[in-house]
């Protein structure tokens, strides 16, 4: 019970947060779009270890945890998280990722991180059928985001879904 | 212009050709800009009105006007997450789109449009998340459509501004790409009709200068050079008064033209010499043609003849060899003779010597078969002395014997008295066998004598048969000596005539020798005067050809003299 007022709370939050990013959007595509698309790959991670999650400091734990400084390459990082999510997709059976030539422009990675932000939805529909998915399409947009911060988040949703695999014993 | 040269006219056509060519170039230059600025129009409208066209039509299938947008609602009444997922997705590529659209290059009203669009968009996202939370806490569909109201209107105004602002850019464009290829189109007209007028222009020029500037001219200055090249020395020449190539050309054609009468005055004299000649010739073929003949005869022989040489100093040559060979063989055979007949002639000399050597022994033992028979005659008187002495001797011995006989009975009878006297008596009987021992020892010498005597009568008598044998026998050798000395004087005399016969075939050896040698001295100078006329001979084949060429070699000459 604990943990399903915790999802709700994370989405909620996550929700009442999606207000504010509708003054934010603009007309051309950035690195905060991107950034929020991670976001929100970060914040299903979250919700699915916390399905999982036996204890909530561990969850406090994932929540509180920070970017690697030593990663610094975005298609390193997306090729790892690329693997690892078709590791979890595999798990239950989906559709892996389709294969894409790594992205360059601002346009290309958003839609990369937007169709693995997709397919994270998909196993998130397929381990929990009450799951809200709209909720995670919203959010509030950094400002003047950078490169660098697409690749801090990457960088967490690859140490957040190896602590899932972890805890999952996948 | 008709008292400008050739070359001046030349030069002239040229410098306005090189200026036809330099305006083809410029005006092709021209047109090639008009046409990179017609490209340059179409390239913007490639990159323009084309691909936001592109990206709109894709803003509005995703839309989905009348379609998937508007389902939000089922797609969340009828827990179809997936739509919903695909929903956002078509959210995402309406986004890209957008960008890519501005990115392209917008103006004020087009990113107004823009933002209009991206406003029902984002109004739309926003939608499903709220009526996704309504749908949560138990909503009907009528209260989500009363709670959730968003106007198209912003985005199907937008859509159908952009399309209006395409349609200006791309009227834009084609007023462009028509505008250059309507300047390019002109500039081609103009500069090919300007460019054909220049070059019409050239073009009769150059009529006007080869066919009446320069080919009329030429068509009289040829037809003079035909007719004078058929010998008519007789036709005027053309064009000599003009100032141009023409006029300088006529002058050297009228030179020519002098130059063919003299040629022809000088042909008419060479005709004259030529037909001396010929008739020189003529009769020089004559005479060649006789002589030919005769010198083809004497040739003829003279080979037939060198032939006929040459196989007969071939013939010598051979007998020759063979001759040198067979007196060779005969000085051996000579030589050998002559050597046996010295051998002869020594022979028989030296047995000359023998015979007269034996005959000097046969007289000589004749002589001392002579003496022989003398000697044994004297030494048979000799033995026939001593046989008599011998005789002689044993009547002594006899008497000797009847002495001792006497001694002895004496000696005997004064023993006798010496034994009747005692011991008186017997020194005296000492002496009396003294006596008797000296005739025993008497008696027996006697005996011995006479034995001795009698051996020597015998030996005396066998020496007198030996002699008279030894007689007989000397006297038969001095025959038979005669008889060897009579044979061995008629052998030297044979041996003689032998030996005088024998150095007369010496001497007739020698000369045969001698003669052999004279032969085969004169066979080699025969063999070596065969090989000289041989030679000869090839040198005369050889001089006869030499002859021959040269013969036909002149007569030629003198043919084609």
């Amino acid at each position: 019970m604990l943990k399903r007022l915790l999802i709700v709370s994370l989405a909620m939050g996550l929700w009442s947060a999606s207000d504010n990013a509708r003054a934010a959007e603009t007309l051309d595509l950035r690195s905060d779009n991107v950034v929020l698309v991670w976001q929100n790959i970060n914040e299903i991670l979250l919700v699915l270890s916390a399905n999982i999650a036996m204890d909530d400091e561990w969850i406090e734990g994932l929540r509180n945890l920070q970017p690697d400084e030593g990663a610094t390459d975005f298609n390193v990082e997306m090729s790892a998280f690329h693997e690892k999510l078709n590791k979890l997709l595999s798990s239950s059976g989906l559709d892996n990722l389709p294969q894409a030539t790594p992205p360059e422009t601002i346009s290309e990675q958003y839609v990369s991180s937007g169709t693995m932000l997709d397919h994270l939805v998909y196993y998130l529909i397929d381990s929990d059928s009450l799951a809200t998915v709209a909720i995670y399409y919203g959010g509030e947009a950094p400002q003047d985001s950078s490169t660098g911060d697409i690749v801090a988040q990457i960088n967490l949703a690859n140490q957040r879904i190896d602590a899932f695999f972890e805890e999952n014993g996948l | 212009m008709t008292n400008l040269k050739i070359s001046t006219i030349g030069t002239i056509i040229s410098v306005f050709l090189a200026l036809s060519a330099a305006a083809i170039v410029s005006s092709s230059f021209m047109t090639l800009n008009q046409v990179q600025q017609a490209g340059g129009a179409w390239h913007d409208f490639e990159e323009g009105p084309s691909r936001k066209s592109a990206y709109l039509n894709g803003v509005y299938k995703a839309l989905g006007f009348g379609g998937m947008l508007h389902q939000y609602k089922d797609y969340l009444l009828n827990k179809e997450r997936v739509q919903i997922v695909s929903f956002f997705g078509k959210i995402r590529e309406i986004r890209v789109a957008l960008d890519a659209y501005k990115a392209i290059g917008v103006n004020d009203i087009e990113e107004q449009a823009l933002t209009d669009i991206l406003g029902v968009i984002t109004a739309y996202a926003n939608a499903i998340q709220k009526a996704e939370q309504m749908v949560k806490q138990g909503a009907t569909s009528d209260e989500i459509a009363r709670e959730i109201l968003i106007n198209d209107a912003p985005a199907i105004a937008g859509i159908d501004v952009l399309f209006a602002e395409i349609d200006k850019s791309r009227t834009n464009s084609a007023v462009r790409v028509n505008t250059a290829v309507e300047e390019a189109s002109f500039l081609s007209k103009t500069s090919s009709i300007v460019i054909g007028l220049i070059l019409m222009a050239l073009l009769a020029t150059m009529i006007w200068f080869t066919r009446w500037r320069l080919g009329a001219p030429l068509r009289l200055l040829g037809e003079t050079m035909t007719q004078l090249a058929r010998g008519d020395t007789q036709v005027e020449v053309p064009a000599q008064d003009k100032k141009d190539e023409i006029g300088e050309m006529a002058r050297r054609v009228q030179v020519f033209k002098d130059s063919m009468l003299a040629n022809e005055e000088m042909a008419a004299q060479q005709r004259q010499e030529a037909e001396r000649k010929e008739q020189r010739r003529i009769a020089l073929e004559k005479v060649a043609a006789g002589f030919e003949g005769d010198i083809s005869n004497v040739l003829d022989e003279l080979t037939e003849m060198s032939k006929l040489l040459d196989n007969t100093s071939s013939v010598m040559t051979n007998i020759a060899q063979d001759a040198s060979t067979k007196a060779s063989s005969i000085t051996t055979s000579a030589q050998d003779a002559s050597s046996n007949v010295q051998t002869v002639a020594s022979a028989a000399e030296e047995l000359s010597s023998s015979i007269q050597e034996i005959a000097r022994q046969v007289s000589q033992s004749t002589s001392t078969a002579s003496n022989a028979v003398t000697e044994v005659e004297h030494a048979n008187d000799k033995v026939q002395g001593l046989a008599s002495a011998a005789r002689s001797i044993g009547d002594v011995v006899a008497l000797i014997t009847d002495i001792a006989d006497q001694t002895n009975l004496l000696a005997l009878n004064a023993t006798i008295e010496a034994a009747r006297a005692g011991d008186a008596g017997k020194g005296f009987a000492v002496v009396a066998s003294e006596v008797k021992n000296l005739a025993n020892q008497t008696t027996k010498a006697t005996e011995d004598i006479t034995q001795q005597i009698n051996g020597i009568q015998n030996a005396t008598n066998d020496a007198v048969l030996a002699i008279e044998n030894i007689g007989g026998t000397i006297s038969n050798i001095s025959e038979i000596t005669s008889a060897i000395a009579a044979a061995v004087e008629e052998q030297g005399a044979a041996t003689q005539e032998i030996a005088r016969n024998v150095e007369l075939a010496s001497e007739r050896t020698s000369t045969v020798n001698s003669d052999i040698l004279d032969v085969t001295y004169s066979v080699d100078e025969t063999g070596k005067a065969a090989t000289q006329v041989r030679n000869a001979v090839h040198a005369l084949g050889d001089h006869s050809n030499e002859l021959k060429s040269v013969v036909e070699g002149f007569l030629n000459n003198v043919k084609s003299a």
